[in-house]
């Protein structure tokens, strides 16, 4: 089976997030099932200087001889009205580079991109070959008044899911991310196929690694000097990190006193005022409520493994990564009862309803207290995140598109013709056409592409 | 009295329709600015729709031949779809 993956999740703003984490580490193991000669990945030349980064991110599995640059002509963003002709010579001629590299597969990391980045993927209608995209969640869908707050936003996101759904197969990354898209869409939900997520290697390592020095100087750097619970994410309203801090405050002060809550979360100077606020409002002391800001992976595994209980109060998840990594570090876990997160809890006593706040407070506190729940609560941890690997989802994506690789087309289409692509590049029927200098760089990006998918596939 | 009482009111009522006028004008100029820049910076591409790609020289100087050969089929193939 020859399979291209396309990594531009590795390149745009979602590297540093859940979907960047994905796509990595799908890709690193993948490139362990499949043979060198029949892998290649397209990285986009409109992030330039990111192409070792992408290959140290997939951690050597992938060589430079498989990567396959796709230039066009940017910027593209969709939120850019004059980038219109350039977005849609760009997509004709990822097409068209797609195809002329042949593959049975082509595996999107992620499709739901570009509405403010250079990112491209498309694929037309007629192919020779079969497409499967990783689903991570349909929550924009699902919540048009907090994500799309603007018509252009979602008539973004509308073209973006209708190329989603015209995927041969969705790869959904959990149960209740596939159960969204049966609900929600109408997607066969024989082709929607869960194949889960894992932590990375780093977690993985840590239970084994932890040093005690190490974890005293993180902790210290963090301001974090007694134990606390600790909750991961992005911040965004769904996230519940108000539902957290409020619960946090109905603890006894006794409690409050002997723990801090730490949130780890990339945070801006608003965001950051905003929970200060919000922690003085409820009478927490300085010290008890933490934000740590943006946290290396390294450090990241010091806390997981430190803290005393780890809580994930999210409304919406497509999985919950972190739930995972904190357990892999050995750390008790509790989450909401919502979408994904009990499936990666994987205990119902130990979920809670995120809009309970009093709920949730008493469960940190039967948490926190050493007894028999908490001893249930560490067991089931160091079992339950044995169930998830990345080696595990690999191959769950790789039988599904080998399965591709049986299937007959449905369509003979027959092979890509320059003369083609041209008329249907000068065919742009909408504003802001091509100028002279836009054509000039179309030419020099053709004939690059050309060169990339000359590369015959047993060279390597 | 009566005439100058009538006089000053008809004044009072011209200028208030003026005033009138006057916000009414400024409103659709500030409308026009605002709105239209953008309309404009969205739509300009029409004025410019049929204008034939034409690159400077030293663009095209920058060019292999076979890229060369390329950026002509495009140039004529985009020339043809907008008619010229």
């Amino acid at each position: 089976m020859r399979l291209v993956v396309d990594l531009q999740g590795l390149q745009n703003g979602s590297r540093d997030r859940g979907i960047g984490r994905y796509v990595a580490n799908i890709v690193r193991e993948i490139a362990r099932l499949i043979p060198p000669a029949d892998l290649r990945v397209i990285v986009s030349d409109l992030f330039p200087g990111t192409v070792e980064d992408v290959l140290a991110r997939c951690g050597g599995a992938v060589s430079r001889e498989q990567v396959v640059m796709f230039h066009s002509v940017g910027p593209t963003a969709e939120m850019e009205p004059e980038s219109g002709w350039r977005r849609y010579a760009s997509q004709l001629l990822y097409e068209d580079l797609v195809a002329r590299l042949e593959p049975d597969v082509l595996l999107i990391g992620t499709l739901m991109e570009g509405a403010t980045d250079n990112s491209i993927a498309s694929f037309p209608t007629a192919r020779s070959y079969r497409v499967a995209t990783i689903l991570y969640d349909l929550i924009p869908l699902l919540d048009p008044k907090t994500h799309l707050r603007t018509p252009r936003m979602r008539q973004w996101y509308e073209k973006r899911l209708a190329q989603l759904l015209a995927s041969d197969d969705l790869l959904a990354i959990s149960g209740a991310a596939r159960d969204e898209a049966v609900a929600h869409t109408s997607y066969d939900c024989d082709k929607i196929h869960t194949i889960h997520a894992a932590a990375s290697d780093v977690f993985e390592r840590a239970a084994l690694e932890r040093d005690a020095e190490e974890t005293e100087a993180v902790l210290a750097y963090f301001g974090i000097d007694r134990d606390f619970i600790m909750f991961v994410s992005a911040f965004d309203a769904r996230k519940n990190f108000n539902g957290l801090v409020r619960a946090y405050a109905l603890l006894s002060p006794e409690r409050r006193s002997s723990t801090q809550l730490v949130l780890v979360c990339k945070l801006g100077d608003r965001q950051r005022e905003e929970l200060g606020k919000l922690a003085a409002s409820l009478g927490l002391a300085d010290d008890e409520l933490v934000l740590t800001g943006f946290v290396l992976d390294e450090d990241l595994r010091v806390l997981y493994g430190a803290c005393s209980l780890f809580v994930f109060p999210s409304f919406h998840e497509g999985f919950g990564l972190p739930i995972l990594e904190a357990m892999w570090c050995g750390a008790p876990a509790i989450g909401s009862c919502r979408s994904s997160v009990p499936e990666v809890v994987g205990l119902p006593e130990a979920l809670f309803e995120p809009d309970d706040l009093h709920g949730m407070a008493a469960m940190i506190e039967q948490a926190l207290i050493p007894g028999p729940f908490r001893d249930r609560l560490l067991a089931h941890a160091a079992e339950h995140c044995r169930n998830f690997s990345w080696e595990r989802t690999a191959r769950a994506a790789v039988e599904v598109m080998r399965e591709h690789d049986r299937k007959a087309l449905a369509v003979e289409v027959s092979p890509p013709l320059v003369d083609d692509l041209i008329t249907k590049l000068a065919a742009w029927p909408g504003v802001a056409g091509p100028s002279g200098e836009d054509l000039a760089r179309l030419a020099r990006a053709l004939t690059a592409n050309g060169a990339e998918a000359a590369r015959p596939w047993k060279s390597l | 009295m009566l005439l100058w009482l009538a006089r000053t009111l008809l004044a009072v009522t011209r200028l208030a329709r003026a005033d009138r006028a006057l916000r009414k004008l400024g409103g659709i100029i500030r409308y026009t600015y605002r709105h239209g820049r953008k309309w404009l910076r969205t739509r300009r591409a029409w004025l410019g729709r049929w204008i034939k790609p034409e690159p400077s020289q030293g663009v095209l100087d920058d060019l292999t031949t076979e890229e060369r050969a390329l950026f002509d089929r495009l140039v004529a193939a985009r020339n043809d779809y907008l008619g010229q």
